[in-house]
């Protein structure tokens, strides 16, 4: 953990508390401090977990807990035991929950993912269960020189760097490997992510001025009127509105393909659903199959909640047909 | 002016195919159409007959263009291939699909690269299978054995398939792709090829083409709830508009009767296809059993110093052979840099002509090397070729395709080459006669020479400070640069020689870059299943059709069987050539000699204007002193087949695979010398040592005066030899191809460049190694688990 990324949390942090009464917590806040069912990973989907983990209660007591993506180094996430590193991606999440699972350690039940990334864990058997729909775009500064109504094919060309002028009129950022953000973004332009992506493209950086791996949808990335930035419409909606700590800085979202970055646009190109990912044995067990399985369970239930923190509502919420090969 | 007689010079070579390349394909060609809503499309296989493990061209019209924006969205073709006796073609169960599953940044869509069917988004209303009410449903895979798997896993993998989950129509509705046939050698569930009622097995290849409709009648971008299609192919209503073209093989394994003692060859790679070819016409009617083992030619040439060398088959002669040795040319083919470039334009965003980028996803068909681009290629010489950006390489192309030193006599990619990652050439491990030629070929080239010596080119390019100075020639590809990129855990560090490994041999380097395959592994980002403490690997995605970069070294029977185009290679007289059949007989009239008379190698210095400048005779050599005589007439007959019938171009047993040329009369009248003098000469024992050498006879070497030489002309020998020898130890089928001493040599090579080149860095690299040493062992290493 860098100062500079505690630092920035905490002005997120106080950012928010100055404007609005009560954002998501960050890690599980309130009774039971420590809960049946923990979720790690995602940053895309961490403040509608958090909401959804106070909204929820099986005989009027919370069981689920919702760790944030950043923050401090490390969690605990039970009584005893579990201290662990802090899931920072969709993919460490998935790998803590992994980890948990073939350590026996009971640590982690649910991992927050927001792409389908069920082909990267063979053999894992897991289960992917969409919950809501986000949408994706790109933001650029407010102040920024860069269009704010690229097509698609366009910001191809940036990310794959023979855009004329990309590199100094254009700039493009990436969320850092493991990211289920980056996943889905470099797959929707056609372009194979992998952890060297940013060798075969240099003129791609997915690390900041400081060498850090860059965290999805944090704003204040973008210290360069030429940044490009991909960046969740539903996270961007939690953040100004104050349902998130607002990190966004002076991120505008632009006019992807012609479709306005609206809340809950479903029309937009690159809509994506976001998941849980469960153990697939665990499906069956009471907690589990109340809180995910179906459209009727308790989290999809909650559309309330989902819109609040700027998601739409996922037509198959619950669905259990995505598992890993 | 110069670059127009270059571009006209380019165009000749790449219509000159191998005669034969038309005439063989087209006689089995079939087209067939699609139904429904792809009544337009029409699909040519150009070979439908006489299969081996080979590629297939598959060419299309009258498709929808693939996109949008050339992403795998909507529209596009799936490849698979299926076996299957009733004669309607196959059923879904019987089809190599989904192995690419966990290859992920292959493609869009939550089931298309999947075995899985039948979820409620998207519902096919004609999938009889039901919808679980959690988890998911796959299609078994049903293999020839027997055996019925829940998914993939087991017959096949990643590693091993040959499916093309997406194949990419272009804006004109047209498309291609080079299919890799698989027999029962590769594909061990689908068993082509395998003799049953003595026919062998026949296939199915089945192309499932896909639009922007999903299962349940929504199109995508309009009603769909993804962006993308997010069906199996296999499910029921995409498997319905499947189109099937039966594929019929040459039998596999049972050419030869078992159990009947054999005659051994053993040798190099260059002759592995032919002899593969000749074995069942030879053992045809009770005809004698040959069985061939591929090993590098020095070990081939220490085998004639066993008490029973048998047959074996080298570029080089023994310069000092203990007894007499007689050698007969038996193949003539090309040393080969193929290469699997598709045009990738910088997009309709960037290129404002339309009919730029609408070609994009063509393969190109000629490419342009000099010594010095291709000692470029394989000293890691370029920066994205060695992780890390190495400071020593910082000034220095990222790659191939933006090196100005390969635009300027390859104009083609100035527009087409802005997308590819060209970094290094795909090469064996094993030790190679012909390697030597090839190093040779640069070494002599005064710009090569002055480049690895450390002599900027003139755009200011230098060579990998770890092979400064490399003496040449060399039988390998040494891989000096070890250099890894650190990563943070659980990312593994990204290290040359794990991304960019070597092949086990031309075969695989070929067949893996016609698969768009590296071969290389790169840190997926999560703990080794093993040593959690550990990162992981897994494979590197293959590159997906259209959008391939990659260049092996091969022979030219391997660049033919796997339908890869060779690079034309600068000769001594400085024009490009690529190893067309001209340009090999060319080069035939200006081998070198050896110090053994008859036996001619390369001569990359030659300067013919119209030569190749890395042609390969194979020798075939024989010891007539330690065969008996019933083994002597076996080899002569061996001899006299590969020179005569089996120098005749074609499909069926016994005739001469395609990239081979044709023995010249001369060839075949020394080789037909030779067979008569091993018939002659075989179990008569050495008695005379004072006897003078036999008079000039330009197939036989013989030692040095000081050891025995034979009677010549033959006499009865003084004690008459004992009962032949033969002892018909029975022995399995006459091996086709083997598993060769491939992965120790790699090793060794490995452990010894760790330990003479990197120094300091081998305890960095070191904890690789064992994770490397699986790597030329293709199997089910990275996903062990199918489905449910």
């Amino acid at each position: 953990m860098s100062s500079k990324r505690l630092l920035c949390a905490a002005v997120a942090t106080m950012a928010a508390a100055a404007l609005v009464a009560a954002p998501a917590q960050a890690d599980p806040t309130g009774t039971p401090t420590f809960r049946d069912i923990v979720a790690v990973g995602s940053d895309t989907t961490q403040t509608v977990m958090n909401g959804l983990s106070d909204a929820v209660t099986i005989n009027g007591t919370k069981v689920m807990g919702s760790y944030d993506a950043r923050g401090s180094a490390t969690i605990q996430t039970k009584e005893t035991g579990c201290v662990i590193p802090r899931p920072a991606s969709s993919g460490e999440g998935v790998n803590a929950l992994v980890a948990a699972v073939e350590g026996n350690t009971g640590c982690v039940q649910v991992a927050r993912s927001s792409s389908n990334s069920a082909s990267t864990f063979p053999g894992k058997n897991l289960t992917y269960i969409p919950f809501a729909v986000d949408a994706m775009t790109y933001a650029v500064r407010s102040d920024s020189t860069v269009s704010k109504k690229l097509t698609t094919a366009q910001l191809k060309s940036i990310y794959n760097c023979t855009a004329p002028g990309v590199g100094t009129n254009f700039k493009p950022l990436l969320p850092q490997f493991g990211s289920g953000s980056r996943d889905f973004f470099l797959k929707q332009l056609g372009l194979t992510n992998t952890a060297t992506y940013t060798t075969q493209f240099p003129c791609v950086v997915d690390v900041d001025v400081n060498n850090e791996p860059i965290q999805e949808h944090v704003g204040t990335y973008l210290t360069d009127t030429k940044h490009i930035l991909p960046y969740s419409i539903a996270v961007y909606a939690a953040q100004v509105y104050g349902n998130a700590p607002a990190a966004q800085g002076k991120a505008v979202l632009a006019t992807f393909n012609g479709v306005a970055p609206t809340i809950l646009n479903t029309s937009s190109s690159f809509k994506r659903d976001v998941y849980n990912v469960v153990p697939s044995p665990k499906l069956s067990e009471a907690n589990y199959n109340q809180l995910f399985v179906g459209g009727t369970s308790l989290v999809c239930t909650r559309t309330d909640v989902i819109t609040q923190f700027g998601f739409g509502i996922n037509p198959n919420c619950g669905s259990t047909q995505i598992v890993t090969p | 002016m110069i670059r127009m007689v270059l571009a006209a010079l380019l165009f000749v070579s790449a219509v000159v195919v191998w005669p034969t390349d038309a005439a063989a394909q087209d006689s089995s060609a079939v087209t067939v159409s699609g139904k429904g809503d792809f009544a337009g499309l029409e699909i040519t296989v150009a070979q439908t007959r006489d299969l081996i493990n080979q590629t297939v061209r598959v060419s299309w019209t009258g498709g929808e263009e693939t996109g949008p924006v050339g992403r795998f969205a909507t529209n596009y073709l799936q490849i698979m291939q299926c076996w299957g006796d009733d004669p309607a073609g196959p059923a879904r169960e019987q089809c190599q699909f989904g192995g690419l599953e966990a290859q992920s940044g292959l493609g869009l869509g939550n089931f298309t690269k999947s075995r899985q069917i039948a979820y409620n988004d998207p519902k096919d209303p004609r999938e009889p299978t039901p919808i679980p009410a959690t988890g998911a449903a796959f299609t078994e895979f049903h293999a020839v054995t027997g055996k019925k798997t829940p998914s993939y896993g087991e017959f096949f993998d990643a590693g091993t398939t040959n499916e093309v989950p997406f194949a990419k129509t272009r804006a004109d509705g047209t498309g291609e792709i080079d299919f890799e046939a698989q027999t029962a050698l590769e594909a061990y569930g689908l068993g082509c090829g395998t003799v049953v009622n003595n026919t062998p097995r026949h296939c199915w290849l089945v192309v499932v083409p896909r639009g922007d409709k999903e299962v349940n009648g929504r199109r995508v971008g309009v009603d769909h709830t993804g962006n993308n299609l997010d069906s199996s192919p296999l499910s029921q209503s995409n498997w319905e508009n499947r189109i099937a073209v039966r594929l019929d093989f040459r039998p596999v394994g049972r050419a030869c009767p078992i159990g009947v003692a054999e005659r051994p060859l053993t040798g190099h790679e260059f002759v592995a296809d032919a002899i593969a070819r000749w074995q069942p016409a030879l053992c045809a009617n009770g005809g004698s059993v040959f069985g061939f083992t591929q090993v590098p030619d020095g070990i081939a040439r220490d085998q004639l110093g066993l008490d029973e060398p048998g047959m074996v088959f080298t570029s080089e002669p023994l310069a000092s052979p203990g007894k007499p040795t007689v050698y007969a040319p038996v193949a003539v083919s090309g040393y080969a840099i193929a290469f699997v470039l598709e045009r990738q334009s910088r997009g309709p965003e960037v290129e404002t002509d339309p009919k730029v980028w609408q070609r994009d996803g063509q393969l190109i068909t000629s490419l342009n090397l000099t010594p010095r681009l291709v000692a470029k290629l394989l000293t890691q010489s370029y920066r994205d070729a060695v992780p890390g950006n190495q400071p020593y390489l910082r000034r220095n192309p990222r790659r191939l395709n933006e090196d100005p030193d390969f635009l300027a006599i390859n104009e083609e990619f100035k527009v087409y080459g802005a997308l590819m990652n060209a970094l290094d050439i795909l090469a064996p491990s094993a030790d190679l006669d012909a390697t030597k030629a090839l190093w040779t070929w640069i070494n002599g080239d005064t710009d090569a020479r002055a480049f690895l010596d450390g002599s900027p080119d003139p755009f200011g390019m230098v060579v990998n400070q770890n092979y400064r100075n490399l003496a040449l020639p060399l039988p390998n590809y040494p891989k000096a640069d070890l250099s890894c990129k650190e990563l943070a855990f659980p990312l593994g560090p990204d290290c040359a020689l794990l991304s960019r490994p070597l092949s086990a041999d031309l075969h695989e380097g070929g067949r893996a870059i016609s698969r768009g395959d590296t071969l290389g592994k790169l840190p997926n980002g999560l703990p080794d299943p093993l040593d959690p403490s550990k990162p992981g690997y897994s494979r590197s995605p293959r590159q997906p059709t259209g959008e391939r970069s990659l260049l092996a070294v091969v022979d030219t029977a391997t660049a033919q069987r796997y339908g890869l185009p060779a690079a034309s290679l600068r000769n001594a007289a400085g024009q490009f050539v690529a190893p067309t059949p001209e340009a090999l007989g060319a080069a035939l009239d200006q081998l070198s000699p050896t110090e053994v008379a008859g036996v001619k190698i390369a001569n990359p210095a030659g300067r013919n204007v119209r030569a190749y400048p890395l042609p390969n005779v194979t020798y075939a050599a024989a010891v007539p002193s330690a065969m008996d005589k019933a083994a002597g007439a076996e080899y002569a007959k061996f001899l006299r087949f590969a020179s005569g019938p089996g120098q005749t171009l074609g499909e069926a047993d016994g005739q001469l695979p395609r990239g081979y040329l044709p023995l010249p009369d001369s060839l075949r009248r020394q080789a037909g010398e030779a067979a008569a003098v091993i018939e002659r000469d075989a179990g008569i024992p050495i008695t005379t040592p004072n006897d003078p050498p036999p008079a000039t006879e330009n197939v036989v070497n013989n030692p040095a005066p000081t050891t025995n030489a034979p009677a010549n002309p033959p006499q009865p020998p003084a004690v008459p030899p004992a009962k032949p020898s033969e002892t018909p130890t029975p022995k399995p089928v006459a091996a086709l191809r083997d598993t060769p001493s491939m992965p120790v040599s790699w090793l060794l090579r490995h452990l010894l460049a760790v330990a003479l080149i990197a120094g300091g860095l081998a305890t960095v690299a070191g904890p690789l190694m064992s994770r490397l040493s699986s790597r030329v062992r293709r199997g089910p290493e990275e996903v062990s688990q199918p489905g449910p």
